[in-house]
């Protein structure tokens, strides 16, 4: 028989006590590695959009909008004044040095007849559209005339591929290129060059210009000026919104988790302490056999630290899958599963800590000499 | 020659009603080998004396001399070694750890030794054989009787080979056939050389003892007067 023998037999022994130690440290850590897990991912996610845009700077028509507002209730309204991106307003983008232009992607965006249903035809101009979006990935070639790529969604639905035909406009169009899932728009899209976007769609304008600049701001506030007939927005702009949730909700995560970890804290010292001043007289009676203090905060600690540790082990580990199971439910997004050996690291370590603090609380009940623990009985 | 010697041993406690005496000057030899009983009316003093003498209980004055060993003067860790080393206590209510086994009980002073485990359930094996309960030794003290948890205890108090066995009114709450079978095991681990000193009020113990020391207002007494 070993401390440690002796440490596990009480714990086997005091099933409800252990169990309830470690269902709190489960609970805590779980949730606050749920959170924390779920704060970082939509962080992560957030950054991953801004990095993943080729593009920082989106030039789109100018229009007016009247909204329509019922009782203070406001619902969605008409575009009126719609302006026109006309071709000239590449060439007075291209033209101005000052720009720091490193990338430019217009495009003209529309909507065709097919055989069943009408697509969304995005005609562009490859070589530049896919210096922009790198994640663009195209199996077969890029279009010429009267040539289109289909998006991977369009292709699984109806069971399309290279060489067959889509009819648009009562035209058969070869498919000679499918674009890879890309998890946006682009996976229902029909995508081709200018002038068979423009035959097509009947537009003589472009719908939207993507930029590349060294100088988002700058731009976006030059080309204000220089395209009056434009809406110019800077792409951070655009998920400002999503950057104030995604804060929000990480300052709840945290306010939470110290909530959590403060209630937690307390029902371990207090549990703990009450499990040890139950166990006076037993303390007693092992000093009065020649143990001594240090092997009884030897038992001590090693039952504390299987618990502290099950408990921290369990709740990373819960805390990591909870956000994978409820992140499509709650929060209509999907987490995968990533090992993230700061945050177990912390966890299990607050909770190791915790263990111990939480024994040395009892201390008083540990010295007691031999006899006073012994008159406990 | 004496394993024991208690010199001018004096323990006084704060109480409600001030300071009280519980041993006044106590001097006592017990030599190796004997089986002593202290006797003596409730408050008298005996079971301070009893602590005193195993370890639990510094005195307030006065010097325990065990096997020229001065118990009182070791550091508190080398204290707990003594005790581990030197002394058996056997408790009024046995004192058993109710979550450990019978076997693990009788273990539990082998925990802290450099023993293998083997060797400690071999060792554990064979007291409880010796007390009688070999066959119960899986048992949970709560799943023994008050007499089999006494036996126990004793085993426990063994394993380790002690000197010195301290029991403290181990027959107290026990019926007299399971006392008198208790005090037959204490006769015999006294004839294979241990020293046993057990406290008890009950004079029929007494046949049982080499020899018996009175203790009365915490000082030691004559033997009391039959009526």
């Amino acid at each position: 028989m070993t401390l440690t023998d002796i440490a596990i037999q009480n714990l086997r022994r005091r099933k409800g006590k252990t169990t309830f130690l470690v269902l709190t440290f489960v609970l805590v850590i779980s949730i606050t590695v749920a959170l924390n897990t779920l704060a970082k991912s939509m962080h992560d996610d957030l950054q991953k959009s801004l990095t993943q845009y080729g593009a920082n700077v989106v030039i789109t028509p100018k229009s007016e909008h009247f909204t329509l507002s019922y009782g203070g209730l406001s619902v969605p309204g008409v575009n009126y004044e719609v302006k026109q991106l006309n071709y000239d307003s590449l060439a007075r983008i291209k033209s101005n040095p000052d720009l720091a232009v490193s990338g430019i992607a217009p495009k003209i965006i529309g909507s065709v007849t097919g055989a069943k249903k009408r697509y969304l035809i995005i005609g562009v101009d490859f070589p530049n559209e896919l210096k922009m979006k790198p994640w663009w990935q195209i199996n077969g070639r890029q279009p010429g005339d009267q040539e289109v790529i289909i998006g991977s969604g369009i292709a699984s639905k109806e069971n399309l591929g290279i060489g067959s035909t889509l009819a648009l406009n009562h035209q058969n169009y070869p498919i000679v290129g499918i674009m890879e899932e890309t998890g946006g728009s682009e996976d229902n899209g029909v995508f081709t060059n200018f002038s068979t976007s423009r035959a097509l769609t009947g537009i003589d304008s472009w719908s939207m210009i993507e930029l590349n600049t060294a100088q988002p701001n700058k731009t976006a506030a030059y080309l204000s000026e220089l395209l009056p007939e434009a809406k110019v927005a800077e792409i951070s702009q655009l998920v400002q919104g999503a950057k104030e949730s995604v804060d929000r909700f990480s300052n709840f995560s945290l306010i939470t988790s110290i909530v959590l970890g403060v209630i937690g804290v307390l029902i371990v010292f207090v549990t703990t302490y009450g499990n040890i001043n139950d166990r006076v007289a037993e303390l007693g009676i092992l000093q009065a056999i020649g143990f001594r203090r240090r092997h009884i905060y030897s038992i001590l600690i090693r039952e504390i630290v299987l618990v502290s540790l099950s408990g921290g082990v369990l709740g990373y580990l819960s805390g990591e899958l909870t956000p994978i199971l409820l992140g499509p439910i709650a929060f209509q997004k999907t987490v995968s599963f990533q090992f993230n050996p700061l945050i177990a690291l912390t966890a299990i370590s607050a909770s190791l800590l915790v263990g111990i603090v939480s024994i040395f609380l009892a201390r008083r009940a540990i010295s007691l000499n031999p006899l006073e623990a012994l008159s406990y009985i | 020659m004496s394993l024991i010697k208690v010199c001018e041993v004096t323990k006084t406690y704060k109480g409600g009603d001030g300071v009280v005496e519980a041993l006044k000057a106590i001097n006592l030899e017990i030599a190796e080998g004997e089986f002593l009983a202290l006797m003596g009316p409730s408050g008298s003093g005996k079971s301070t004396l009893l602590s005193v003498l195993g370890g639990l209980n510094p005195p307030t004055s006065g010097k325990l001399i065990i096997d020229d060993i001065d118990v009182y003067a070791l550091a508190p860790e080398r204290l707990a070694d003594f005790r581990h080393e030197y002394v058996g206590f056997v408790f009024q209510q046995y004192q058993l750890i109710p979550y450990l086994t019978a076997l693990e009980n009788v273990m539990l002073p082998l925990a802290i030794t450099s023993r293998p485990g083997k060797e400690q359930q071999e060792m554990a094996h064979t007291v409880l054989e010796k007390v009688g309960l070999g066959s119960k030794a899986l048992r949970l003290p709560n799943q023994l009787s008050g007499g089999e948890q006494n036996r126990v205890a004793i085993a426990r108090a063994i394993v380790n080979k002690p000197a010195i066995i301290f029991a403290d009114e181990p027959t107290g709450s026990l019926d007299s056939k399971t006392a008198t079978e208790l005090l037959e095991l204490f006769q015999v681990l006294n004839r294979d050389g241990l020293t046993i000193i057990m406290v008890t009020h009950n004079k029929e113990n007494l046949a049982w003892v080499s020899r018996a020391v009175y203790i009365r207002d915490g000082i030691l007494a004559p033997a009391p007067q039959e009526s």
